[in-house]
């Protein structure tokens, strides 16, 4: 069955390819099982016959099939193998790998020596284990397996002891005088401004960079853009939000010189600046929350590097830093100061974040793959060069050697990234002092106490190993074979150190050309990401030397950069297109204009909820806590295949979305519908698409709905009817107009021209005849679901086995008379003991006498808890009002009971929100604290055997008549923002505060509302 | 036909096809026919003759599709194409594959299949136990495997024979085992591909391989790619289809774009969660409104986009903004009439086995899916959830499976041929990986990629043939060989297109579906 030797070796010095492609030379010739065989060899490790050593290791391959490898699985497997939940003693023997590596207590296999071999000691039973417990091997079978170890452990296809496939030394690089040349590799000139002709133009340094070659190629600048455009322009440039109607008020009445500049500054001190500018980051360090690939689990503690480099951006530190402590935080020496210390050790999340193919199983590779993703990020993000490219091969266009590749790799792989990569393949985490004091836990990196240099791996594959590749930089750069790095670490201090020189040639020309980007709709060099040879040449080389050295100057100050950037002629220019201009420079190459810009999908999303009153602008922290799961090890697995849980609690939140958790895989409709960056790699250009799923989006979705519906409610309220008009003896304008105004001004930041308050008028005037003359489709409007849950809820009842203990989503209709729910599920009602939340959307549609129950549940002996609502006079009108009661432990005592201050009315969808702790009992109706005590008494204790009680009180009476749905119990008390965002996301919170509002009017100015948010003018930036 | 005077001062005769061109160039108002246009003899131009596009004797203009798409990509809208499109596509005869969400279409040459039907076994189906069957393994059962594996994950034991008999069926007299008697049925039309293998061990690398190309990178998906050569036939559905895509493994970037323009990623209908009689499109509907008021909406949003445009010229991506709106309108128009199921004969539920217990949820599936081929959708994908990973319960676990699946498998063949459209629709069955032929515990396997079967029907494969082998065991593929890119690269021949020339060029290189691999398995072609 063994193949001869020759016909491997003719195997391994051909050309051919196995991994895949059809050989059908080969495949003629080799036939039977040596095709297996060659397969092996070549798959899985560099087989010793390759370096032509004799026929011996062949046969001890042999020997390791038919004796070995079969009594380990007869014998050792059922404890000591991978599908046992957890190997004895954390050894394995199903893998070479795991073998060599051991247990818990170490190594149990020295090749060569069987009695220093713990193995063998214990087969043996001559020491103070006896393997196999039960059943001693035979004498000939640890004869064999003697035999095995002394003849040095031969398992075919492992390397006990890499070797080289070649013993060549490293070569040297050949690069040609192109590269030697190439404009990028060329230290940063300072070039002197430019003269123009046009000496009133520039207003700025860089103006005369721009018109300099404007004027060369004949082409007339643009005119200045008008001062409603520019404020939105550099409003969403510098916070991804639209001005507010104050600031644009407050900026058309400045009449100083210095209006812009005073805006710039406002904007640049807003926290709102670092949330935008931090995502520009997290872009470009792949930033994301999740491991991707199968075993995608959360990375819980992310999310501090995220606020890390929100931070970074508010505080301006200077980017040198920047780097430094991003590559090599933990490496920098403790300052005493906590938030110092804190973030050199937080910033190192950068290396982290990335994806991990935690469930290869090939953990070698694994740690090869995490090692190249990292260095990858690190070329793209700091240099703008492709190293990933160079790892199989050299680069096939760019100055980077493979042996390039492997040096900065072993920076990586010299770094320790995962705490386990065996078991659990888990990344380090580590906790440390906060900057506030507490403890606070990160992913972190540290040195391995023994860094190693790496051999070039051949085609990327460790099975073939080359020369070794000593730790230093680009040779392109530093010099062809300059000194290995002189360092006891890892290498990545000296690494950042090293890119972080001024006289670095890329690592400033590439941050200033992505502010540029962001600001000028694409860099000085368009593809931001590769400035190599694959990349676009600069269109304004000069210029961008230029900035690179005012950045450096400027000590590394981005914000700096900002000014120099934004309060310059050209950034103030009108995006307005011209003909003329158009025809020499088409693709405003010169920028002549200021480009458009379709906002990103963050900003839609901030946007819409800006305007609708309901953007939530808190800053930091998680939202992995919000409510989900009971415990971090849920949190963490909850994710893995988070599209099948598109009711994802955190994504419903109201907060910025640069504050929701990035599951790769698993974004949010809105923003991945928008061209969100793909968290897998990193992203210099995010794309843009107009595709109809968009359109959708904005015409259907529940979210744009609830937008354009709160919007509407804050217009009605902010400007009631004409009839409160014109008592108040405002006269000028009518409401509607006013409306109209407001609407234009919290959207595209103008007021509208007549043409279009007429226009908007005509169009609320139709839609109000039309629901006039259709009754059901008003209905329809008032019906509609408060929640637009995912198709992955189906019908019926649904547990969680996390955080939810209970869920309904289908709206279940009550007829008041006999219908209830009963939910007796023992698993779930037995989690409830002391702590518990229940949430629905009710929907009453009669006053009822007394008290009607939404949830309830009895207990023996009077205890019970229920919640329901009860009919109450509020303002001189019956109406209905939620509450809830409870009652014992104690018979006959402890009676409390607790009515909301807001009523839900009949015929409209009310979230109401119960929660329970051991303290606290709170009522909450549409997302507001309605009512609140302190109760030092624990709930009831009720027995698992009462089944609860849905749309009744405990064991039926007291009928609820209404709709109620999206019923969720929890065992926990949800936080008041968890709720508010429960219930504010899809419904209208202000209905409330409006008592009385004829839904035909809400009706009518939602859709008006919503023809604004579909505009081109609301996702177009001039 | 029209002449026009481009920024190079070429005058090109130009049909429809190349009027969009034009448009690109002038709606741009930056993208310079020089970087879109290349002057040479590139693939295709005697095709493009055939097709209907003329080009002005002496002169071949070729605009390579990467470049005029990454124009398109990086701010120019398709859909705005569509729209402009819309006349002249109608000129174009069916075959010609007009445009829906593409501008340019081009087969490199006379296309076998006009569409893709791709039926996936999530989770590893047992070759062994299908339509590989293993006399060796019969005699051999209980002995361990003779040779060495190439790298043993799970402890496996001896071999384990196929708990199922395989019988010959139809005029070829394939043998296919009794988990799929109704597949036996129709195995004349299909084409078995027993040497398929790969590397993938695991899931997740192995699913994504099957849909990608590429197990570790986020790579543009198969229907992506299909759909970006060769566009939709219909203007108002999507041009890839993907119906109860999985929830785990992959997940978005099995039916994901990466660098390819949104436009071509998959439009998932449900999910493998849920019951495909409650499967939909999302935001489709909204129950509140009705036609008219929508309609009364939009009109007013697009004359208001209109009016915004009409300031703000040459800036083609507001135009592509107002025709996705339409599009849209249109799209929540059609699609719930293609998605619905009511209107189809008893005879044809019967037939694919709806509200028949087991088969309902994947007959849905195939029902479907021919509904929507039907109605022009280039790339339709069915998805069978994760359950076919028997490491232990394999007869229980693959009679149940088959069960779900092969009626309706069946019936979609039938249903195609009796159509007249099987000729024209390449429908495809795989699964990621096949299973070991060692028992896994007493009545398991384990994954198994290097040798597994797929097959394909229709669409200009061979039917009645089996391709390929494995060992004797079902081991290792052994006799033709097919790898994934041989697989994708036979896909793509049958749409008629060259796996070498569908290209894509982002961050600073050309990119295929099958990498820098693949050739076409001839023998397979009809």
């Amino acid at each position: 069955m063994l193949i001869s030797l020759p016909k491997v070796a003719a195997v391994m010095s051909g050309q051919e390819n196995f991994d895949g492609r059809k050989t059908p030379p080969l495949s003629s010739r080799l036939v039977g099982y040596g095709c297996w065989k060659v397969l092996a060899i070549l798959f899985f490790g560099q087989f010793q016959a390759a370096v032509g050593l004799a026929a011996s290791g062949g046969g001890r391959e042999i020997f390791f099939e038919q004796q070995i490898r079969p009594l380990l699985s007869q014998k050792c497997f059922a404890c000591h193998a991978t599908d046992q939940r957890k190997a004895k003693g954390g050894l394995r023997l199903d893998s070479a790998d795991r073998l060599f590596q051991g247990g818990h207590s170490g190594p149990i296999v020295v090749p060569g020596k069987p009695d220093e071999s713990r193995l063998i000691r214990y087969v043996r039973g001559n020491a103070d284990l006896r393997m196999p417990p039960d059943s001693p091997l035979e004498p000939a079978e640890v004869a064999a397996l003697e035999q095995w170890v002394r003849e040095g452990a031969v398992w075919p296809g492992y390397d006990l002891q890499p070797r080289p496939v070649v013993q060549a030394p490293l070569e040297s690089p050949k690069f040609t005088e192109a590269d030697h040349h190439y404009w990028a590799y060329q230290p940063v000139g300072d070039p002197a401004l430019p003269q123009v002709a046009n000496s009133t133009w520039p207003t700025s340094e860089i103006d005369h960079f721009i018109l300099a070659r404007l004027e060369a190629a004949g082409v007339a600048p643009s005119e200045p853009a008008g001062r409603e455009a520019l404020l939105r322009r550099v409003t969403f440039d510098l916070t991804g939000l639209p001005p507010t109607t104050e600031e644009i008020t407050a900026f058309l009445s400045d009449t100083s010189q210095d209006a812009f500049e005073k805006v710039v500054d406002r904007l640049l001190d807003s926290p709102r600046y670092g949330e935008r500018w931090g995502r520009h980051w997290l872009d470009v360090v792949r930033y994301g929350e999740s491991a991707a690939h199968d075993g995608n689990n959360a990375y819980l503690h992310a999310w501090r590097y995220r606020d890390y480099v929100i931070e970074a951006f508010n505080e301006d530190k200077p980017y040198d830093r920047f780097v430094l402590e991003q590559l090599a935080g933990d490496l920098l020496e403790t300052t005493g100061d906590r938030k110092t210390d804190y973030q050199q050790q937080v910033a190192t999340g950068f290396l982290q974040v990335g994806t991990k193919p935690v469930v290869m199983r090939d953990k070698r590779q694994m740690l090869l793959d995490i090692a190249d993703e990292q260095l990858n990020t690190t070329g793209i993000a700091f240099m703008g060069l492709t190293l990933g490219c160079a790892r199989c091969h050299d680069h096939k266009f760019d100055a980077i050697p493979t042996a390039d590749y492997y040096s900065m790799a072993g920076i990586f792989k010299s770094t320790r990234i995962m705490a386990d990569h065996i078991e659990d393949s888990k990344w380090l985490e580590e906790e440390v002092i906060g900057p506030d004091g507490e403890k606070a836990k990160l992913m972190v990196v540290r040195d391995f106490p023994q860094p190693r240099d790496m051999r070039i791996h051949r085609r990327g594959s460790y099975r073939q190993l080359g020369p070794v590749a000593p730790r230093r930089f680009l040779q392109i750069i530093e010099g062809v074979d300059h000194g290995p790095l002189e360092t006891t670490g890892s290498g990545r201090l000296e690494l950042a150190r090293w890119l972080t020189d001024p006289a670095h040639p890329l690592t400033a020309r590439v941050m200033v050309n992505r502010l540029w980007q962001h600001h000028f709709g694409r860099g000085v060099v368009r593809s931001s990401g590769n400035f190599g040879v694959q990349g676009s040449r600069p269109t304004h080389p000069l210029l961008l030397d230029w900035l690179a050295k005012r950045f450096v100057e400027s000590g590394w100050s981005i914000k700096a950069m900002h000014r120099l950037m934004l309060i310059t002629r050209v950034y103030q220019n009108a995006s307005t297109y011209h003909q003329k201009s158009a025809a020499v420079d088409p693709e405003n190459d010169l920028f002549w204009r200021m480009p458009r810009r379709r906002i990103s999908a963050e900003e839609v999303r901030d946007a819409m909820l800006l305007a609708s009153g309901d953007l939530d602008i808190a800053t930091g922290g998680t939202l992995f806590t919000e409510g989900y799961a009971a415990n971090d090890a849920e949190r963490e697995l909850y994710v893995v295949d988070i599209s099948g849980k598109e009711y994802f609690p955190p994504f419903q939140h109201l907060r910025r979305s640069v504050y929701l958790p990035v599951i790769r895989n698993g974004r949010p409709e809105i923003l991945k519908l928008f061209d969100v960056a793909n968290a897998h790699e990193p992203t210099s250009v995010r794309g843009e698409t107009t595709v109809a799923p968009q359109a959708l989006f904005m015409l259907n979705s529940p979210f744009v709905r609830t937008r354009a519906e709160n919007l509407a409610m804050s217009l009605i309220a902010e400007y009631p009817d004409m009839e409160a008009a014109s008592e108040s003896g405002d006269t000028q304008k009518s409401p509607i107009v006013q409306r109209v105004e407001v609407a234009y001004l919290r959207l595209l930041g103008r007021l509208p021209t007549s043409q279009e308050q007429q226009s908007a008028q005509l169009l609320i005037n139709r839609q109000r005849a039309m629901l006039e003359r259709a009754p059901e489709l008003l209905a329809a409007v008032q019906r509609e679901r408060p929640l637009d849950l995912p198709e992955t809820y189906a019908d019926g009842v649904r547990r969680n086995k996390s955080l939810v203990l209970y869920q309904r989503v289908k709206g279940i209709e009550f007829n008041g008379v006999d219908r209830m729910l009963e939910v007796d599920d023992k698993e779930a009602l037995n989690r409830l003991s002391t702590e518990m939340t229940a949430e629905f959307w009710v929907q009453p549609t009669a006053l009822v006498e007394s008290g009607h129950f939404l949830i309830g549940r009895d207990g023996r002996n009077q205890r019970y808890w229920k919640a329901g609502v009860h009919t109450l006079p509020v303002d001189g009108r019956e109406q209905v009002v939620p509450f809830y009661e409870f009652f014992g432990p104690e018979r006959g005592g402890l009676h409390r009971n607790a009515t909301s201050k807001f009523v839900a009315p009949l015929n409209s969808w009310t979230h109401i929100a119960f929660t329970y702790s051991p303290q606290r009992r709170r009522l909450y109706v549409n997302g507001q604290l309605a009512h609140e005590f302190e109760f030092a008494r624990p709930l009831p204790v009720l027995t698992g055997d009462l089944p609860f009680t849905i749309g009744a009180r405990g064991g039926g009476g007291e009928w609820f008549q209404g709709k109620i749905d999206h019923i969720a119990l929890y065992d926990k008390p949800l936080s008041a923002s968890d709720i508010k965002s429960h219930a504010l996301l899809f419904a209208t919170v202000t209905r409330q505060a409006i008592g009385e509002i004829s839904p035909l009017e809400l009706a009518t100015w939602r859709g008006f509302c919503q023809t604004l948010f579909c505009a081109n003018e609301f996702v177009y930036v001039d | 036909m029209q002449e026009k005077r481009l920024a190079s001062g070429l005058i090109l005769q130009l049909d429809a096809t190349l009027c969009i061109l034009e448009v690109s160039c002038r709606g741009m108002g930056g993208v310079t026919f020089s970087g879109c246009l290349g002057i040479s003899e590139r693939q295709g131009i005697s095709e493009s003759w055939r097709m209907g596009r003329k080009v002005t004797p002496g002169v071949s203009i070729e605009p390579s599709r990467r470049q005029l798409l990454q124009s398109t990509a990086c701010g120019f809208g398709h859909v705005a194409l569509m729209g402009m499109l819309n006349g002249a596509s109608q000129r174009l005869e069916a075959g010609a594959v007009s445009s829906g969400t593409q501008p340019l279409q081009m087969p490199h040459f006379a296309p076998r299949a006009k569409r893709v039907i791709f039926l996936f076994m999530h989770g590893g189906v047992s070759h062994v136990d299908t339509f590989d069957p293993k006399v060796q393994l019969d005699r051999m059962h209980g002995k361990p495997l003779p040779f060495e594996t190439p790298l043993q994950f799970a402890a496996v034991g001896n071999l384990l024979k196929s708990p199922w008999k395989f019988r010959q069926y139809g005029q070829s007299g394939l043998p296919v085992s009794d988990l799929f008697p109704q597949v036996g049925s129709v195995i004349d039309e299909i084409c078995l591909i027993r040497s398929m293998h790969a590397e993938q061990v695991d899931h997740g690398g192995a699913i994504l391989q099957l849909h990608t190309g590429s197990a570790v990178f986020t790579r543009p998906s198969l229907g992506a790619w299909v759909t970006y050569g060769l566009g939709s036939e219909n203007e108002n559905l999507p041009a890839f289809v993907t119906i109860s895509p999985q929830t785990i493994h992959g997940v978005q970037q099995n039916y994901g774009s990466a660098f390819l323009p949104a436009s071509y990623q998959g439009t998932p209908v449900g999910a493998a969660n849920i019951p495909m009689n409650s499967a939909k499109i999302r935001n489709l509907r909204r129950a509140s409104l009705s036609d008219d008021l929508q309609r009364l909406q939009l009109n007013a949003i697009q004359a208001a986009n209109q009016e915004h445009g009409s300031q703000r010229t040459n800036d083609s991506r507001l135009e592509a903004r107002i025709k996705s709106f339409e599009l849209a309108f249109r799209m929540q128009m059609e699609a719930p009439k293609v998605l619905d199921l009511s209107g189809e004969s008893q005879t044809t539920y019967d037939l694919y086995g709806i509200d028949q217990g087991v088969t309902d949820n994947f007959g849905r599936q195939c029902l479907l899916a021919r509904r929507l081929v039907e109605s022009g959708v280039r790339f339709v994908q069915c998805s069978h959830s994760y359950k076919w990973d028997q490491h232990g319960g394999l007869q229980s676990g693959h009679a149940s499976n088959a069960q779900e699946v092969d009626q309706p498998i069946a019936a979609l063949i039938k249903d195609l041929k009796d159509r007249g459209m099987l000729d024209e629709t390449l429908v495809v069955w795989g699964t990621e990986f096949g299973r070991t032929p060692v028992a896994q515990g007493g009545d398991g396997r384990d994954h198994n990629p290097y040798g597994f079967t797929m097959w394909m029907a229709g669409g200009g494969v061979r039917g009645g043939t089996a391709y390929g082998s494995t060992d004797e065991f079902g081991y290792f593929a052994q006799e033709n060989k097919v790898s994934m890119y041989d697989f994708h690269a036979t896909m793509l021949y049958l749409l008629g297109m060259d796996h070498t020339r569908l290209t894509y060029r982002y961050a600073g290189r050309d990119f295929r579906l099958t990498d820098v691999f693949g050739s076409v398995v001839d023998d397979i072609v009809a």
